[in-house]
């Protein structure tokens, strides 16, 4: 329960913070895509750079709620992390929104996030069989690489 | 305090806050902070539920400070105005492309295992080989895709 409520009280704050940054305004991603602003990458770096302190900070101890011990273990490239990579690019690219600041707009009143949000939905239920097609319309002998599991989604 | 949330975030204060919320779910339950986890949860269902996984909470979570900053800076959004799509297309042309642009997204982002916030930020910050890879391919893609769609439209 504990950890139910920590999730949605930081998944609160970082919403706040998506609007406040103007995050839920498609033209700041366009900016940032188009190379006429620098701010959402340095947002991004300055993000990774705390986290990948306090990561480092925390591996080995245990985890506050859950007694469970911090760590990750590294996963290695595969071919679906780069083809959905490609994919999910040009959906960025077109939308101007992936699905954080997505999930920002629909609590702000942009109401075409609805249309982008029903599409994500619909691709993530939809992707499992669009790899099984894929996987056999293929070479059998290249048919060896499973999908990301679903737990495994970051 | 409505002229202070009036004013944009400084990359420099909302980077690191990201940044905490990430170190903190790795405090608390040795969790992984990203979105698609959650939006998975809800269309297969998982082992600690479907709707109030921990996962979902955070993506529920997302939507109610979008909707708390909204409310505390009085002006709604946007209403039906989106983005420079605006000016080229209305209605349901509108909206077809971008619940096109949502399947893009969908499909690509679960066959990559992860989104934005789930391999730019986190998984980069836990330097997975998987996750530098994927916001790298992302990252080119996108730009690639704005500047053509700047240059033809």
């Amino acid at each position: 329960m504990r950890i139910r409520i920590t999730s949605i009280a930081l998944g609160a704050i970082t919403g706040f913070v998506f609007g406040w940054a103007r995050m839920t305004d498609p033209e700041t991603f366009h900016r940032m895509l188009g190379l006429h602003s620098a701010r959402i990458y340095l947002l991004m770096c300055a993000a990774v750079a705390v986290a990948f302190v306090g990561a480092r900070l925390l591996r080995g101890r245990d985890a506050l709620l859950t007694g469970e011990r911090i760590d990750w273990t590294a996963t290695p490239p595969t071919r679906s992390h780069l083809i959905g990579s490609v994919l999910f690019g040009v959906g960025w690219g077109i939308s101007e929104a992936c699905p954080g600041p997505t999930a920002a707009q629909l609590g702000s009143g942009r109401v075409l996030a609805v249309a982008v949000a029903a599409g994500v939905m619909t691709g993530v239920r939809l992707q499992p069989w669009l790899a099984r097609i894929a996987r056999e319309a293929r070479d059998s002998s290249a048919a060896g690489t499973p999908g990301v599991q679903p737990s495994e989604v970051l | 305090m409505r002229s202070t949330l009036d004013a944009t975030l400084p990359w420099w204060i909302a980077g690191p806050t990201l940044g905490l919320v990430i170190t903190s779910l790795l405090a608390v339950g040795n969790r992984r902070f990203g979105v698609l986890g959650g939006v998975t949860d809800v269309a297969f269902g998982s082992a600690e539920g479907r709707f109030a996984s921990p996962r979902v909470l955070l993506v529920a979570g997302i939507v109610l400070g979008g909707l708390a900053y909204t409310l505390l800076d009085g002006t709604p959004d946007a209403g039906i105005a989106y983005s420079w799509l605006d000016a080229h297309l209305s209605g349901a042309g509108e909206i077809a492309v971008l619940f096109g642009a949502g399947l893009l997204i969908g499909v690509g982002a679960r066959a990559a295992g992860g989104c934005t916030s789930g391999h730019g930020l986190t998984g980069s910050a836990l330097m997975q080989p998987a996750s530098l890879v994927s916001i790298g391919t992302i990252m080119a893609t996108a730009i690639g895709t704005t500047l053509v769609l700047d240059a033809v439209i």
